[in-house]
């Protein structure tokens, strides 16, 4: 069979090429945007897919104007269709995000819808369970690994308790971790081809919710608070740890 | 204005009731003694009832149970729990730090058009209002979420934030709901663990000692310092992400934000930096002790007690000293 | 176009490359850019001076559109020795109004909008792939590859435009090794200063802009200059000389840069600013006679890469976007004939030969060994002349009349036959 797949893609700053005020705790960011990390996962499964059995595989992205990008690389990376839902900013509530990226995917027969685990940048971890609930469709999180035979996905999650394997049956929404396969980079005749691929992009309006209200970003600097000792012979330094946990209990 | 009730959720897993529930108890109480709220529970699972009971010896006034076969993941469980959370009249839900509470949390925000905030770290109330802090961009920076919701809050913690709740309390009453499901809900079954991968030995969430070892230790065999020295304290052997990613540790041994979050009595981190992303999963540990070479590594900050040293001579010198 | 054939490719983002492009996309030839920098211009730190009449040529309307630092009202030629400078200024107000003379440009940024203008112009442009080496079909170059899998690109014609020491020339057999005696080697940083500090320390009006080339010290002594550049809130210094000679004494020119940034004539022009670019970069000094092969059958060779520039008066830029567009031009002829082989692309060479850059290159040719065989005009000369100058302007007492005898004296010092040699030899290269 070949699948209708579509992957949920985030565009975000490059956290490698930021760094924190130490004053105001503010991120500085100072790359270009990026795929988010665990989303790079998820369109390599896809075209992974694709390239196995045979897949349209579409990539929906919700953000400002810049987001293209993100969308044109997964395009180059081997998606087939690009979505761009425009609005102005990420700064929205993960139910009216989730909603907008429902509707859009409602209808469109997806077999497999791919998200990431979390973003990097806010890393809630919502959009793909509230996806699946607005859609009534299973949701599985945390997937290392994934066996496609027809209908029927075989995955493995990485759990508290280890490995877990489940099995479901098409249509359902996955969450991609890390590990699940080795993303590949596009290449020159996979960037040359995105620039040919259709990419629509359509404007939303979304309402910010009224319930819910995130801060500016912060930092707490904690203060050594422990017992540090420095510059004493190795010997003599474990013997003072080993009566410090004794004194404490323990051991 | 004083919430009613602060419904927190309990998990059961696969020896009783999780640990990271009776943290998210502690968290609940909090909440509840702050605004004079009653404290209930309620347990979501298959063959639930031991774990229920345990649950209720926290000192909650009622455990709502639902225990039935079928409730093994997000779409029933989050199905299951919008009854009891309609029919309790709860306007604040908080369910435990673990990859089920993530996602029911998730959910059941979705189906009851409820404020979520997710991987919490710590709980305030403000004009009334929860206020849950998370954290952002990798672990570098924090963020306040207000959840103004009324008349339902529900919130997800970060496991290792807050003391595991005793069981020793007075028990409330287990009260057991039926819920109606439809096939549909139920395509994803559970078929086991891979295997080698199923929670051998102690889980670390459980183990009171944990030594974990980082790039410090330069070679994978060097990881033998960490393991005989676990050995001699009686404790679990844990991980850094730089290790577990250069394939020295297998990666449920990883802690930190991407790995498991711990809060033993004692933690001793042998040379780990302590990087954001690595103390979030372990800066709940009653003591944690840490042994670095170079004085400014962050680690230093949390630390209960420090040695700025070379692990490599440090570690067989505690070994034998504690062996005596 | 048959299969997925490409009119052009070219290889390389710089002056020579995009002009290269721009002309050929303006024609309606369908041509590819490939660059391995992030960013047209990324590799090409530190910044340089652009000449506007020619620029306006190949980059019409640069002055109103691109970002520019400082239009150059003033020339110095100075040379350094351990402990004193001096030389000649040439600062006319004539260049500090429209139409300007000269600006001083950041590379990185006027790469990128000159880019932009051929990509606006039709031309699609790659950034962030190196190509690795050339396809062949039956003895004639037919495309370029990444190395990569989905990496290879086809195209009538391939521009070679990758600069300096050309590895992908050098792959095509164009080029031999070139002799370390025909690369100059060049380390230059970009120190940032506040646009005050700037306009005060080199006496300009606000911002304008000078050039400073130095010899003497600023290279040990060696064949080269140093040179200092004013942009806007940043001053491009740098130094270098021929690799020959620098294997020679076994000088590196990291050491030569500090150096110069240090004499007690130099280091209060930067004193304070922060280093926020640094680079070493070769230059070609190849002797007209030996100009690699620039053209075969489906590839020409462009700017840098071809050796097409003019080294001393520090025109590479304008000569290389020259050598650009003569081969556009080719290229388009080419195309017309429905024929890419040697035999046409063989006007290319004849355009070149044609033009000011081989003009300007002869002379230089003849210069640079002259210079070379000749090190103590860069040391000696100056030494002696600041040792007069010492002499003449110290009072001491001693009356102007002695002076002139021990002045006297110490010029008789030097062989009279290297002198006469020195002077003719001079005239020569003017010819
Ligand atoms: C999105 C994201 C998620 C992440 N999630 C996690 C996570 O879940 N868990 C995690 O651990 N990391 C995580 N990381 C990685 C984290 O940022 C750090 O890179 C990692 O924790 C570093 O591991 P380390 O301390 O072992 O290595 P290093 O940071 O290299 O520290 C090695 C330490 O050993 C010390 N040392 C070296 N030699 C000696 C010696 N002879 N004696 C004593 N001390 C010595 C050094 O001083 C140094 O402090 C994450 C990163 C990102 C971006
Ligand atoms: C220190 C210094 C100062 C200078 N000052 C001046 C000045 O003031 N005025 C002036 O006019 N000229 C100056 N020049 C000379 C001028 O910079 C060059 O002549 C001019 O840049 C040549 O242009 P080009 O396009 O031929 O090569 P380049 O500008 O060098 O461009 C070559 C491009 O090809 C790319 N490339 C190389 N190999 C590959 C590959 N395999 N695959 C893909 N891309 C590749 C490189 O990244 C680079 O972007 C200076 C040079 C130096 C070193
Ligand atoms: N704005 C967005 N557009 C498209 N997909 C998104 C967006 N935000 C989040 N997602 C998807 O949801 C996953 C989890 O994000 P988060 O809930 O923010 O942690 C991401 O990895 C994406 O796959």
């Amino acid at each position: 069979m070949t699948y209708q797949i579509a992957v949920l893609v985030k565009q975000v700053p490059d956290l490698n090429a930021m760094r924190i005020d130490s004053a105001t705790g503010k991120p500085i960011y100072g790359g270009q945007m990026v795929i988010s990390s665990y989303d790079d996962y998820a369109i390599e499964e896809a075209i992974k897919l694709k390239e196995a059995f045979g897949a349209e595989v579409t990539v929906i992205a919700a953000g400002p104007a810049v987001a293209k990008d993100a969308v044109s690389r997964a395009l180059a990376m081997g998606a087939d269709k690009g979505i761009l839902l425009e609005f102005a900013s990420n700064d929205v509530d993960t139910r009216v995000l989730a909603r907008v990226l429902a509707d859009q995917l409602a209808g469109g027969g997806f077999d497999l819808i791919l998200t990431g685990q979390s973003s990097d940048d806010i890393s809630t971890g919502q959009i793909g369970p509230q996806v699946a609930e607005y859609l009534g469709l299973p949701s599985v999180s945390s997937v290392i690994g994934l066996e496609a035979n027809g209908a029927t996905l075989s995955l493995v999650r990485d759990t508290e308790d280890g490995k877990q394997k489940v099995s479901v049956e098409t249509p359902v929404l996955i969450m991609a971790s890390s590990g699940l396969n080795e993303p590949r980079y596009p290449s020159l005749k996979g960037i040359m081809a995105a620039k040919k691929k259709p990419l629509d992009i359509s404007k939303v309006d979304v309402t910010a919710s009224q319930d819910i209200v995130w801060s500016e970003p912060f930092r707490e600097e904690r203060a050594a608070t422990g017992t540090i000792i420095a510059d004493i012979p190795p010997a003599e330094a474990a013997a003072q740890l080993a009566a410090w946990l004794r004194e404490k209990k323990l051991i | 204005m004083g919430f009613k009730k602060v419904l927190v959720i309990g998990e059961a897993g696969p020896d009783g009731i999780r640990p990271e529930s009776l943290e998210a108890v502690t968290a609940a109480r909090e909440l509840a003694d702050a605004s004079g709220a009653e404290l209930a529970g309620a347990v979501i699972g298959a063959n639930a009832a031991g774990a229920a009971q345990t649950f209720a010896s926290t000192g909650l006034s009622t455990v709502y149970l639902a225990d039935d076969p079928r409730l093994t993941t997000d779409l029933p469980m989050t199905k299951a729990l919008a009854t009891i959370v309609e029919s309790s009249g709860a306007d604040v839900v908080i369910l435990a730090g673990t990859t089920t509470g993530r996602d029911v949390a998730a959910r059941l925000g979705a189906r009851l058009n409820a404020a979520v905030a997710s991987d919490v770290l710590a709980l305030d109330i403000a004009e009334g209002d929860v206020v849950a802090r998370r954290s952002i961009l990798g672990g570098k920076s924090l963020v306040a979420v207000t959840l103004k919701n009324d008349p339902l809050r529900i919130l997800s913690l970060r496991a290792g934030s807050w003391a595991k709740a005793d069981t020793n309390q007075p028990a409330g009453t287990v009260v057991s709901v039926t819920v109606e499901l439809a096939d549909s809900d139920t395509r994803v079954r559970i078929e086991g663990f891979a295997t080698g991968e199923e929670s051998g030995g102690v889980r670390l969430q459980d183990a009171d000692t944990i030594v974990a070892g980082g790039r410090g230790l330069k070679e994978p065999q060097n990881f033998a310092l960490v393991e005989t020295l676990a050995q001699t304290v009686g404790g679990a052997v844990a991980a850094s992400r730089a290790v577990v990613d250069a394939g020295w540790r297998p990666h449920h041994e990883q802690i930190g934000q991407t790995g498991q979050s711990v809060t033993p009595r004692l933690y001793i981190a042998v040379g780990i930096s302590g990087a954001v992303q690595h103390n979030v999963g372990m800066q709940g540990s009653e003591y944690i002790v840490a042994i670095n070479r170079d004085p400014d590594a962050p680690i230093f900050k949390i630390a209960s007690f420090g040695i700025v040293g070379d692990l490599f001579e440090v570690v067989p010198a505690l070994t034998a000293e504690l062996a005596k | 176009m048959d299969d997925d054939r490409f009119d052009a490719i070219v290889v390389g983002a710089g002056p020579a490359g995009i002009t290269a492009a721009r002309e050929l996309a303006l024609a309606g030839l369908s041509v590819v850019v490939l660059e391995r920098g992030q960013f047209p211009g990324s590799k090409n730190v530190s910044g340089g001076i652009l000449y506007r009449q020619p620029t306006e040529q190949f980059a019409p309307g640069f002055e109103a559109e691109a970002p520019l630092e400082r239009p150059i009202i003033e020339q110095r030629y100075l040379a350094l020795t351990e402990d004193a400078m001096l030389g000649g200024i040439f600062r006319s107000m004539k260049f500090a109004q429209p139409p300007y003379n000269a600006y001083s440009v950041l590379r990185a940024e006027f790469d990128q909008w000159f880019a932009s203008t051929a990509e606006a112009a039709g031309a699609e442009i790659y950034p962030e792939f190196t190509i690795v080496d050339l396809i062949w079909e039956n003895g004639k170059v037919a495309g370029v590859t990444t190395g990569d899998t989905e990496g290879e690109l086809l195209a009538h014609c391939v521009i070679l435009a990758d600069g300096a020491n050309s590895l992908l020339a050098k792959a095509a057999g164009l080029h031999r090794e070139w002799q370390p005696s025909e690369q100059a080697l060049i380390a230059k940083e970009l120190i940032a200063l506040p646009a005050e500090k700037i306009d005060d320390r080199f006496a300009l009006p606000h911002g304008l802009g000078a050039a400073y080339e130095i010899f003497g010290e600023s290279t040990w002594g060696l064949l080269g200059y140093g040179f200092i550049y004013t942009n806007k809130e940043s001053v491009s210094i740098g130094t270098g000389a021929l690799l020959q000679d620098l294997i020679d004494s076994g000088r590196n020119v990291n050491d030569m840069l500090d150096r110069f940034k240090k004499h007690p004539a130099i280091a209060p022009l930067i004193a304070g600013g922060e280093t926020i670019e640094y680079a070493a970069h070769l230059i070609p000094e190849l002797n007209v006679d030996r100009l690699p092969q620039v053209y075969a059958d489906g590839v020409v060779v462009v700017g840098d890469a071809a050796g097409l520039l003019n080294p001393v008066n520090r025109e590479g830029a304008n000569l290389s976007m020259l050598s650009g567009k003569l081969a556009a031009e080719t290229i388009i002829e080419a195309k017309a004939k429905g024929d890419f082989s040697a035999r046409t692309l063989a006007a290319y060479r004849q355009r070149l030969d044609q033009s000011i850059i081989l003009d300007d290159m002869k002379k230089v040719s003849k210069m640079t060994p002259f210079a070379h065989d000749r090190p103590h005009l860069l040391s000696e000369y100056p030494r002696l002349a600041a040792d007069v100058a010492l002499e003449y302007l110290t009072v001491d007492g001693i009356s102007k009349k002695e002076k002139q005898k021990k002045i006297a004296a110490m010029v008789k010092g030097l062989p009279k036959r290297r002198l006469i040699g020195d002077a003719l030899g001079a005239l020569k290269t003017q010819r």
